[in-house]
């Protein structure tokens, strides 16, 4: 049959050609950018634009909502189900769709990249840094999946089965990650040619501000604060945004045309926790306004939104250094060096320097130097502040104040309704792995 | 005559050669039919010779043969007549009345030429007679409607140059479309259903492009087992048209020009109660207005045509020409189309035959935004009809407090058309080079390129900016198709004919966008500036098909028939390791009724029966769209570099086309002196590795795939009755069709997917396609419907329940709760509420005719589907409904319209019609002079009436127009209007 075919085949490209392969000329396919020195380094660019104008967003919207950092002024429905949290939030919750499968398009994009980048032939220094940026992203992306969710797969799985790790797990893949980073750019510095392509960014800062993090919440206290004492603050690393194309990630759910969701009056602070009346770091981050929510969620205040998100094309920190000094605050305060936690913790409040304006300029701290809690409430109330829709404040408040158990009803005025968020729909309904989840 | 047994005798130097001693007579003689009546145009032709000639008017003849040669009659309708010429001089034939038509040569599926007799499945032949020269059509589609059995047409909405679908034995792919392929005179055609803007399920087909006046004969293969020549692409069956070719003898011409009417036949019930709410929920007096009144207007439209043909013994030409121009009952539309076109038929060499045909069609239409989106029938149905939409005295227009323009807004200030371009052309070759051996081959072209504009001026309610469009898509296509066939004697009683042939073919199409979100306060500069443009999309894709067959049939007797047939097709669009595929084929065909037993006893009761079954596979290669198999990425940029990232479908090399496989069988029977016959059909379809594309778990880092994971069926029968129960002077015709099509989804991985309007339309495993899923009203144990504390209608509540299916998957199915008081308690439920695919659809037309004057009716029946009634929807919850007039009149409590809105079973209507599709008069006047020879004067009557109790303006509707999966549903839609037409036709 096959001959005959091939007969037939041949009679008929006497009149015409027979063409039976055409490229896509519209996008490329995987093998064309993986494969290619310049495609490479197109799949980082394309995986930082997705990231800054798709994923940020639910990364900081989400948890602000758990958490009071924004109040809801609307009756949508995924706004609504997560400021009640609760036992009744569903799976389904359009934002937390959002939050889990675009950190895993981005996780994915990095893996594909670390998995191909070794093949192919570049210059030394370009290949380093597109490997040492790639681990870097892979490893963020999977520090705000496991801010939020229990457990994580460290690596997806093309066919659907992806096996979830531990949150130990999972944190010490990223410190490893970043690591590797470190030791990809130490020996071989980063080229001109890949600099040009992550330009706004100082990625071994970034690599050892992000190893403060993840060792923070590992509780490894000691490489915390040797990470956090490394990182240069008057360093800059931003995510940038040209207003067009690409609108600040933030800017367009909490500040562009009259929004559903905005930040709650005292930064969602309620009581002790309340920010000092002189903290000049409020009129960074908020102008105040007279709205209210809705009473039934709650009827907070809410103000506007200023800091890095007021306007379409700011910049948003990739990291803020006051969460370095807070990092080492915590760190030596979990490990009971109280007397560096508070000289840490002033620095924060007494800061009038910050290269990126974020100066509570206020007096040092006047509370009990002596108490662990009160220590790391303040530590608490800084970072809420200070680092004011940056996607922590879940984790913050879930590490700082664990002996909290969220209530399984609705809850719309605790420091938070959840712990960790139910897994996805779509993840449970094809993917046979998908563990059990979380209680609250 | 010299050279034919030249060049024969040089190939093959046996053949004919008796020929040459024979001695050559000339014979004339007249050809009739049973009643006396000359038959014009009826072909003699000299068996197993080219030589033939035409009867003329008065049905004579002239013809130059050689004793002892057959001669054989043969004419569209009518039994085949062969006789031996003896001595005599005049032979005279009177031809039979065939309603079976089992001698007529048919050329779409089979290798070479074949008659109806010799093919084992069923195969549905249309001669220009049968298609209605009164009905108003615009397109080949409508004229199909009611003729064809195992077919279900609709004319998917009332716009002038609306599209329409057709279901040829069910659908038959969840991810393609189901719609037949389209042959022109062997050139595969675009028949896509782009929709150049987006103004709501306003889709054209490309097949509007063709004026029906041009088509002689089509062809209609209905499943995978007819399918050996088009086998990769004709899971969806195959429609093969011919337009009208030339004849040897004088020029003919026919000039036919008509006028006709358009008007509504229904308007949408709405608040014609001069009352309103104040704010205490007291009536009180206001105006209400009739915005349909304004909307709906009456249409007029003209056509004529002018056709030429004619031709020596060796040239034939045959050239047309038409204007078309109609408008729609929405007032501001109208399709205007103009079209030319030419064959030229060449007989090169005694062996070689070339035909070289052209076709150009140029079209416009000024089209209405509607449906889904906006639009004049969007806006009447959220309207409150308090408002006064006129204009005020400066020109400016009122808003209605809809995030629209008013219905008069729309209709008087935004303009959108679409204007097209289309070229078809083929050249074909006839190659004969020795007695057995045919070789045809056929090169195709069709280009066609449409232009899409919306404009929509600085001022305009809730678009202040305005905002304007333009969207030009580009298809080119060509196939190159050879078919070879070689038949031969293998004994005295066995024939043996054997075809193979190759096909490739290729489409390129493209897409190109601007849009702008701003225009200039000059009205009339309408042009999208691309300089200044917000958005825009520039796509370009290339696909080819290729395919190989080899066939082989055996005829014993030239009674029983076995055909065995094989294909090899392939598809760019598939990865390379699955895109070439085998589809065989079986068939048998027993005409029973030749044999001596059954012509000696029943014979004369029962004239013909044929039992035929069939047996094939077929291959939907259409299902992928270009590049799916591949994960693509997106360019995406950052900080002034350009970067790329992967799109959120993620690519798989290993899918494999769709596959049909048929088993039919039937018989064709005729009785009492052929005055009536019946074709009757079973067949059974299961459609394998269905395309889907599926769901994916994110830690894929993707969203979708598609995957070979599912499959349906679809079984059913269909049957054509024609009669003739009185002949004579006045005559009196039946043609009558029946099908029936059961469709099931066998197997949906997930058992439920999603196929649009907002996850109404859906495939759900052991329901048919397209079923409507949605929430229904809560009843008590009695089945009644249980009203709530207000005495309202509620939706049902409840849990669902895990129930694993037939396929193993496993699907939540919806349990009712009730609390303590008997109330509904527990989350909202939804379930399959409705099937839009009907029971059964028929149609029965009636042709009276008493010497020259005729009258004709066709009735089209649709029975037991369901329609999904948006607009009915809207009314129980906006003002402008019919269901608020009935609250102010305080016919039903206030509020109790409301909860109706919410519950999706509350709007599923009965979507069975039986419809007066035609009436029409006719009168054929014959002149016989030199400078005319006849006119006829038509008047007819389309869609006059319909039998329904459908709630909305028709059930003859699909608001996403010709969407395979989205059926039976009605928002917005432009109703089909009733026409009224007035013609003459004129021949020469």
């Amino acid at each position: 049959m096959k001959k005959i075919f091939n007969i037939l085949l041949l009679s008929v490209f006497l009149f015409t050609s027979c063409e039976t392969d055409f490229n896509n000329v519209n996008q490329p396919a995987e093998d064309q950018v993986l494969t290619t020195k310049s495609g490479l380094i197109t799949a980082t660019v394309g995986m930082t634009s997705h990231f800054t104008t798709s994923t940020l967003s639910p990364i900081v919207e989400i948890p602000a909502l758990s958490t009071r950092e924004l109040g809801n002024l609307l009756t949508y429905v995924t706004p609504q189900e997560l400021v009640a949290g609760g036992a009744g939030l569903p799976n389904d919750n359009a934002g937390l769709t959002r939050l889990w499968s675009r950190l895993l398009r981005d996780k994915g994009a990095a893996e594909l990249i670390i998995e191909h980048v070794e093949g192919v032939e570049m210059d030394p220094g370009t290949k380093s840094g597109i490997k040492a940026y790639a681990k870097f992203f892979k490893a963020m992306t999977l520090g705000y999946l496991i801010q939020n969710f229990e457990k994580v797969p460290i690596d997806n799985n093309s066919e659907g089965i992806a096996t979830f790790n531990s949150r130990q797990e999972v944190l010490t893949s990223c410190i490893n990650l970043l690591e590797s980073a470190k030791a990809d750019i130490s020996s071989n510095p980063i080229s001109d040619e890949f600099l040009k392509y992550i330009r706004g960014m100082d990625l071994p800062n970034m690599i050892n501000a992000f190893l403060a993090r993840y060792n923070l919440f590992a509780g490894n206290y000691s490489a915390a604060i040797n990470a956090a004492g490394s990182v240069d603050l008057s360093s800059q690393s931003v995510w940038m945004y040209d207003g067009s194309t690409n609108k600040n990630a933030v800017f367009v759910f909490a500040v562009e045309n009259d929004p559903d969701t905005k930040p709650q009056d005292n930064f969602g602070l309620t009581g002790s926790l309340i920010p000092e009346q002189n903290d000049g770091r409020i009129d960074f981050y908020l102008s105040p306004s007279d709205e209210v929510e809705v009473p039934e969620f709650g009827g907070h205040g809410v103000e506007n939104l200023l800091g890095f998100f007021d306007e379409g094309n700011k910049s948003i920190p990739i990291y803020l250094p006051g969460e370095m000094l807070l990092i080492k605050a915590e760190a030596y305060a979990m490990s009971n060096d109280l007397a560096n936690a508070v000289i840490n913790i002033n620095l924060v409040r007494q800061k009038n320097n910050d290269v990126f304006g974020v100066n509570a300029n206020l007096g040092a701290w006047t509370g009990d130097t002596n108490s662990s809690e009160e220590i790391l409430d303040e530590i608490f109330r800084n970072r809420s502040i200070e680092l004011f829709m940056s996607g922590l404040r879940l984790e913050d408040s879930r590490r700082i104040h664990s002996s909290f158990v969220p209530s399984q009803n609705a809850d719309y005025l605790s420091e938070r309704n959840r712990n960790f968020y139910p897994f996805p729909f779509e993840e449970r309904l094809n993917n046979p792995n998908t563990p059990e989840d979380p209680s609250i | 005559m010299k050279k034919n047994h030249y060049l024969f005798l040089t190939l093959l130097m046996l053949f004919f050669v008796q020929n040459l001693f024979a001695q050559t007579i000339t014979i004339s003689g007249t050809v009739t039919d049973e009643s006396g009546s000359p038959l014009p145009d009826v072909s003699i032709i000299v068996v197993g010779e080219k030589v033939g000639t035409l009867t003329d008017f008065d049905g004579n003849y002239t013809l130059q043969v050689q004793e002892g040669q057959k001669i054989s009659c043969s004419y569209v309708g009518m039994k085949t007549l062969t006789k031996t010429v003896g001595d005599e001089s005049t032979i005279n034939f009177i031809l039979q009345e065939d309603l079976l038509n089992l001698d007529e040569i048919i050329l779409t599926g089979t290798s070479g030429i074949a008659t109806k007799k010799q093919l084992g499945s069923a195969i549905s032949s249309l001669s220009a007679d049968d298609l209605s020269d009164t009905k108003a059509v615009v397109s080949v589609g409508e004229a199909l409607q009611g003729q064809v059995s195992g077919a279900y047409v609709t004319r998917n909405s009332g716009n002038p140059s609306g599209g329409v679908s057709i279901r040829l034995r069910g659908a038959s792919t969840l991810a393609g479309s189901s719609d037949p392929l389209y042959i022109i005179d062997g050139v595969i055609v675009n028949n896509q259903s782009n929709q150049a803007i987006n103004l709501g399920g306003y889709t054209q087909n490309r097949l509007v492009d063709i004026n029906p006046d041009d088509i002689e004969r089509i062809e209609i293969l209905k499943g995978a087992a007819a399918a050996a020549i088009y086998g990769s692409r004709a899971s969806n069956g195959v429609i093969q048209i011919f337009t009208k070719k030339g004849k040897t003898g004088a020029p003919k011409i026919t000039f036919s020009t008509s006028a006709n009417i358009s008007k509504i036949r229904k308007y949408l019930p709405y608040n014609d109660t001069q009352l309103a709410w104040d704010e205490n929920n007291n009536a009180v007096p206001t105006t209400r207005y009739n915005y349909q009144d304004y909307i709906f207007t009456t249409a007029t439209g003209y056509e004529s045509g002018i056709n030429i043909n004619g031709g020596s013994d060796k040239t034939k030409y045959a050239a047309s020409a038409s204007l078309f121009k109609n408008e729609g009952i929405v007032r501001n539309t109208d399709f205007d189309r103009k079209t030319i076109r030419l064959r030229l038929d060449q007989e090169v060499y005694d062996w070689l035959d070339m035909s070289v045909g052209s076709y150009i069609s140029t079209n416009k239409s000024n089209d209405m935004p509607n449906g889904k989106n906006y639009g004049p029938i969007t806006a009447l149905l959220f309207a409150d009809n308090i408002h006064d939409q006129d204009p005020d005295e400066f020109g400016n227009y009122p808003g209605v407090g809809l995030w629209m323009p008013s219905s008069r807004e729309t209709i008087d200030r935004i303009d959108a058309s679409q204007q097209n371009f289309r070229s078809i052309s083929d050249i074909q070759f006839k190659i004969n080079p020795f007695e057995g051996f045919r070789i045809n081959y056929t090169f195709g072209f069709d280009h066609s390129n449409s232009e899409g504009l919306l404009y929509i001026p600085r001022g305009v309610n809730t678009r202040p900016n305005g905002a304007s469009e333009k969207v030009t898509i580009n298809s080119n296509m060509y196939n190159s198709d050879i078919n070879m066939s070689y038949q031969f004697d293998l004994t005295q009683k066995i024939k043996s004919t054997t075809g193979f042939g190759f096909s490739y073919q290729y489409q390129k199409n493209e897409y190109f966008s601007v849009i702008n979100d701003q225009v200039g306060p000059i009205e009339g500069v309408i042009v999208t500036d691309p300089s200044n443009a917000v958005g825009g999309t520039d796509y370009r894709s290339e696909v080819s098909f290729w395919g190989g067959f080899l066939q082989q049939t055996f005829s014993f007797n030239n009674r029983i028939f076995l055909t065995l047939a094989g294909r090899l097709d392939g598809a760019s669009t598939f990865g390379e390791d699955e895109r070439q595929q085998f589809y065989p084929k079986i068939s048998a065909s027993y005409n029973i009724s030749d044999e001596d037993f059954w012509q000696n006893s029943i014979g004369n009761t029962i004239n013909t029966l044929k039992l035929r079954a069939a047996w094939g596979q077929a291959g939907n290669l259409t299902a992928l769209s270009p590049y799916q198999i591949f994960t693509n990425y997106n360019q995406q940029n950052y900080n002034g570099n350009i970067g790329y990232f992967p799109s959120t479908l993620q690519g798989n090399n290993n899918l494999k086309p769709e596959r049909q496989t048929e088993f039919e069988f039937g018989f064709d029977i005729a009785m009492f002196n052929n005055n009536l016959s019946l074709e009757f059909s079973y067949y059974n379809q299961e459609i394998e590795d269905l395309l889907i594309g599926r769901t994916l778990s994110p830690s894929t880092g993707f969203s979708n795939r598609y995957d070979n994971i599912g499959s349906m069926t679809n079984n059913g029968y269909e049957i054509l009755l024609k009669a003739v129960p009185i002949n004579g002077d006045f005559n009196w015709k039946i043609v009558g069709t029946f099908s029936q099509n059961k469709n099931v989804v066998t197997h949906v991985e997930g058992g439920r997917l999603s196929l649009g309007m907002w996850g109404t339309s859906v495939a759900q495993t052991n329901e048919s396609i397209g079923s409507f899923y949605g929430t229904y009203f809560a009843r008590d144990n009695s089945n009644e419907i249980l009203l709530d504390d207000n005495g309202f209608v509620q939706r049902a509540r409840g849990h669902y329940d895990e129930t694993i299916l037939d396929d193993g998957e496993t699907i939540l199915v919806p349990v009712e709760d009730y609390d303590s008081d008997g109330q509904p308690s527990g989350t909202l439920l939804k379930k399959i509420i409705g099937d839009p695919n009907p029971d059964y659809v028929a149609s029965i037309t009636n042709e009276f005719e008493y010497k020259n004057l005729g009258f004709r009716f066709q009735f089209d029946f649709v029975q037991g589907n369901d329609v999904m009634s948006w607009d009915k929807r809207m009314g129980y919850l906006f003002k402008g409904g019919q269901q608020t007039a009935q609250e102010l009149r305080g016919e039903v409590p206030i509020g109790s319209s409301k909860p109706n809105f919410f519950i999706f079973e509350s709007f599923i209507e009965d979507g069975s019609y039986i419809k007066l599709r035609e009436v029409a008069l006719y009168y054929n006047l014959r002149i016989d002079k030199p400078y005319l020879e006849s006119i006829k004067f038509t008047a007819s009557g389309t869609n006059l009436l319909s039998f329904d109790n459908y709630y909305g303006f028709d059930p003859e509707v699909n608001t996403e127009g010709q969407s395979n999966g989205v059926r039976g549903q009605d928002m917005a839609n432009v109703p089909i209007p009733q026409v009224y037409k007035i013609g003459v036709i004129l021949n020469f």
